[in-house]
């Protein structure tokens, strides 16, 4: 109890856009202290500094004035605003994808997705370093889970096989049973990327369809920010479901979905709950979609090259202060893809 | 205090409910014909790819290819003004896809190729046609939807100061002052000691209530209540057990047996025992029985949780919910969740409890650690909106407001019971649904309102139960005399069009229920029978 009062009273507080340099409130609670100003931001998934973007924030100002705030009711229900409509048209077309559904919150839209596709006695052979809201998902979902040690493509591949091997021994599963791997493209909790090409190949050898959590490579991996997809040369048709939550780097706050087939799209208007049974978005931030969007594909390689070399230095720095040996620093080593590196002490994330 | 009527099945009409079955089984033949020719003369649209399991469920894909398909223009209305009193709503088209049936904006066919950029998506869009019509549908109870100007200057100031969205949880950065300054005066209006916000409102049930409650404890749920606690209480861990809709009783008995009873396996006492409820269920257009619920609560030592997404801002004389408008004290309410997406113009929402409840939500709710904070736009906007309606700004606006949504929710309903429709909900409550039980009468109400210039809202299975369709009438204070007025025309019309004044039966139904009475009466099976319309008031 006592702890938890303590940790809410350290919230740090802040007074400016998360930027690259944030002002905050002074920590100690001292009153009248003064702001501390010019902190590195190195916490927010701004990760790149779209959420003050000028141009955004026109577009942002543009829709306020226009539409008003709120929404005042779910998508079925004159919740749907032409910049809904737009920013699914941007998102598709920014992911590769036909058609694209756009969710009122990043942090509810897998746990919407997955459920309506999977079900029970459905299986989900899931990397065990997803994030939270997958698996929510999943566990919602009722459906059997099979856990692999994260990105180990062996223990994949064998996970796999024991669920095949189980139809030759006369379970016909095949026909009757959905089956998904679960992954993220840039993992939450281990900052590395997933092996995407070798995935997609266990995936066809196995018949098993592919969810994959985008919200870190959006916007970061792939000349413009493609994704993944884009930077692997991966094809929309090999990865059934797509979700990415939209508060990273497109600087807004919802969550988008997109499909390898119409129906994916199609089928979660009247089946994800985070969507039918949430207010929509308020229209200015589906605006901030397609303004971050339209920056990304005109700035192009520019914006993730200076992003790839701001990773790139900090993890040089970081190996090379010769850090305590319980401290790890994780992430990709491969200089095209590493976007985030995350920092183990001990047992305890930090 | 509660209506006699709300959602019963046994309350449906004998006529009602026979040609209700009757239109669906014919709607299911037809599809099931339908579906039967299309694998026989072309395959390639039931295909899937060979060695996969189809990916949606024959029955989950049935309903909708086949029954929603059809009517699906009532739903999914885009507008292109703010969701007000009066709303622009876009074109649209039915079209012929390889999918099925699908909607899209009636764009008019331009010269040259589809549309490449956004820029060019916003050009096409714009083309299409307008048409201006009155919007009974949005939850707009305070009109905040729709204000001079767009939003108030704080809003835009908070674009500025703070960016677009927080990128960050709360505990990494996602906190700003404005949040925090948000939860106080939230705390403070409704009378807690301590609050705590999200991004969304679905989220805040969904997310936060597996931090209240977890394995050995039991969570009591209104049977109506929203998917999100649904969602909620199943991602918990929490043995979910369902009492009667707003019957005290019920609950008492169900609360009872589960004590006695014990946990499942082990039979020892629960840890903890909590009653979720909602402040005006918004299906039904009623509210809970909330003095009831708490007196039981107080007996047996149990927690209540109080959803109040529709109630707060619309009900009580200061908008501060349904313990202002029953009197009850927010002390006897554990914990108080609302949403600020109906009564504020905003979205998100908030749960109010005391320090300690709040700070073991901030530490433990999923929703809280990992998603993303509230956008600052919008929590400025909602301090504006507050600031109003509390009236702490100085202003009557906020009263006026406040007594112009109870006026209109009372005018509305009164000339719809005189003009015999059958309405569930109290008599002041905001929330009108309107009973038409058949399945076409879905489609037709809505669009027939359409026609006339009125923007409804239709709801039917799976969001009712199979026999309870209906169309469901927001009121706003941003609706003139006037408005109202025409609504009520138009619904008066529409009304005699589809025969659903069930409280004053048509000729057809009369002579159905008499036919009943004589066959009943011929066949010596006496008693005596329902007659159309007869229960409820």
């Amino acid at each position: 109890m006592a702890a938890e009062a303590a940790a809410a009273a350290a919230t740090p507080v802040l007074l400016s856009p998360p930027g690259p340099t944030v002002t905050m409130r002074a920590p100690g609670g001292v009153t009248g202290a003064p702001a501390l100003t010019g902190v590195t931001n190195l916490a927010s998934l701004n990760y790149q500094s779209m959420t003050a973007h000028p141009a955004v924030k026109a577009a942002c100002r543009g829709t306020l004035t226009e539409l008003g705030c709120g929404s005042c009711g779910p998508r079925g229900f004159y919740g749907t605003a032409t910049p809904h409509l737009l920013a699914e048209a941007a998102l598709a077309r920014y992911a590769g994808a036909p058609e694209a559904i756009l969710y009122s919150f990043g942090g509810a839209t897998a746990s919407s997705a997955v459920p309506a596709f999977c079900k029970r006695g459905d299986v989900c052979v899931a990397d065990d370093g997803v994030g939270p809201d997958l698996v929510r998902g999943m566990l919602l979902s009722r459906a059997t889970i099979v856990w692999y040690p994260h990105n180990d493509m062996a223990a994949l591949g064998a996970a796999l096989t024991a669920i095949t091997d189980g139809d030759r021994q006369g379970g016909g599963g095949a026909t009757t049973q959905r089956r998904f791997i679960v992954t993220e493209a840039v993992s939450s909790t281990h900052g590395d990327v997933a092996p995407l090409a070798t995935i997609v190949a266990l995936r066809r050898a196995h018949r098993f369809r592919l969810i994959l959590d985008e919200s870190h490579s959006l916007g970061v991996l792939g000349a413009a920010g493609g994704g993944l997809l884009a930077a692997t040369g991966v094809a929309n048709a090999d990865v059934d479901v797509r979700v990415a939550d939209l508060g990273a780097a497109f600087g807004t706050v919802g969550g988008m979905c997109v499909g390898s087939e119409p129906a994916v799209v199609d089928h979660q208007r009247l089946s994800g709950a985070g969507y039918c049974f949430s207010a929509a978005q308020p229209p200015f931030l589906a605006t901030a979609i397609v303004a971050v969007a339209d920056v990304l594909v005109a700035e192009g390689e520019a914006r993730t090259a200076r992003l790839r070399r701001n990773v790139a230095a900090l993890r040089g720095r970081l190996v090379g202060l010769g850090l305590p040996p319980d401290w790890v620093v994780e992430g990709g080593t491969d200089g095209t893809c590493g976007e985030g590196l995350k920092i183990w002490h001990g047992h305890d994330y930090s | 205090m509660g209506s006699p009527d709300h959602g019963d099945v046994a309350d449906v009409p004998y006529y009602a409910a026979l040609t209700n079955y009757l239109g669906y089984a014919i709607l299911i033949c037809f599809g099931y014909l339908r579906d039967a020719a299309g694998r026989l003369f072309r395959l390639q649209k039931y295909r899937t790819r060979p060695g996969y399991a189809p990916l949606l469920r024959d029955f989950d894909d049935f309903y909708t290819r086949r029954l929603y398909h059809r009517i699906q223009d009532c739903w999914g209305r885009p507008i292109s003004s703010p969701a007000g009193a009066w709303i622009r709503l876009v074109a649209r088209r039915f079209v012929r896809t390889p999918a099925g049936l699908t909607l899209e904006v009636d764009v008019p066919p331009a010269d040259g190729p589809p549309p490449a950029t956004s820029a060019e998506d916003a050009a096409a869009l714009a083309r299409a046609p307008t048409r201006r019509v009155l919007n009974m549908g949005s939850y707009n109870y305070l009109g905040y939807a729709e204000v001079p100007g767009g939003v108030d200057g704080t809003v835009l100031d908070a674009l500025d100061t703070y960016g677009v969205s927080t990128c960050a949880p709360a505990s990494v950065g996602g906190h700003m002052d404005v949040h925090e300054r948000l939860e106080s005066t939230v705390a403070a209006y409704v009378g807690k000691p301590a609050a705590i916000v999200l991004g969304m409102g679905f989220a805040t049930n969904a997310q936060l209530l597996p931090s209240l409650v977890g394995a050995g404890c039991l969570l009591l749920s209104d049977a109506l209540n929203h998917a999100s606690i649904i969602m909620g209480a199943r991602s918990s861990g929490a043995s979910v057990r369902v009492f009667g809709h707003n019957d005290a009783a019920s609950l008492e008995a169900v609360l009872r047996a589960a004590i006695v009873d014990g946990q499942p396996a082990s039979g020892a006492p629960w840890r903890k025992i909590l009653i979720v409820v909602e402040g005006m269920y918004s299906m039904e257009g009623e509210t809970c029985d909330l003095r009831a619920i708490v007196a039981i609560k107080k007996r047996y030592g149990a927690y209540l949780f109080l959803d109040e997404a529709h109630s707060i801002g619309a009900l009580g004389v200061t908008g501060r919910g349904v313990c202002e408008h029953y009197g009850v004290s927010p002390a006897d309410v554990d914990v108080m969740m609302g949403t600020f997406t109906k009564s504020f113009g905003a979205v998100g929402g908030y749960v109010a409890a005391s320090e300690a409840v709040v700070a073991h939500v901030r530490a433990a709710a999923s929703g809280v650690l990992y998603a993303t904070t509230m956008s600052p736009p919008c929590a400025a906007h909602i301090l504006w909106a507050l600031s109003q309606i509390a009236g702490t700004d100085g202003t009557t606006v906020g009263a006026a407001k406040l007594a112009a949504l109870r006026a209109n929710s009372i005018y509305f309903r009164a000339r719809l019971t005189a003009m015999g429709v059958k309405i569930y909900g109290d008599y002041d409550s905001p929330v009108v649904p309107i009973m038409l039980f058949h399945p076409a009468k879905i489609a037709a109400f809505s669009r027939e309102c359409l026609a006339r210039g009125v923007a409804v809202v239709v709801v039917g299975f799976p969001a009712t139960p199979l026999l309870l369709s209906r169309a469901r009438i927001c009121l706003s204070a941003a609706h003139t005399r006037a408005d109202l007025d025409r609504a009520l025309d138009v619904i008066a019309d529409v009304a005699t069009l589809l025969q659903i004044r069930f409280h004053r039966p048509s000729f057809l139904a009369r002579t159905f229920c008499a036919a009943r009475v004589l066959a009943g009466v011929a066949l010596g099976l006496g008693g005596s029978p329902r007659r159309v319309g007869a229960r409820g008031g």
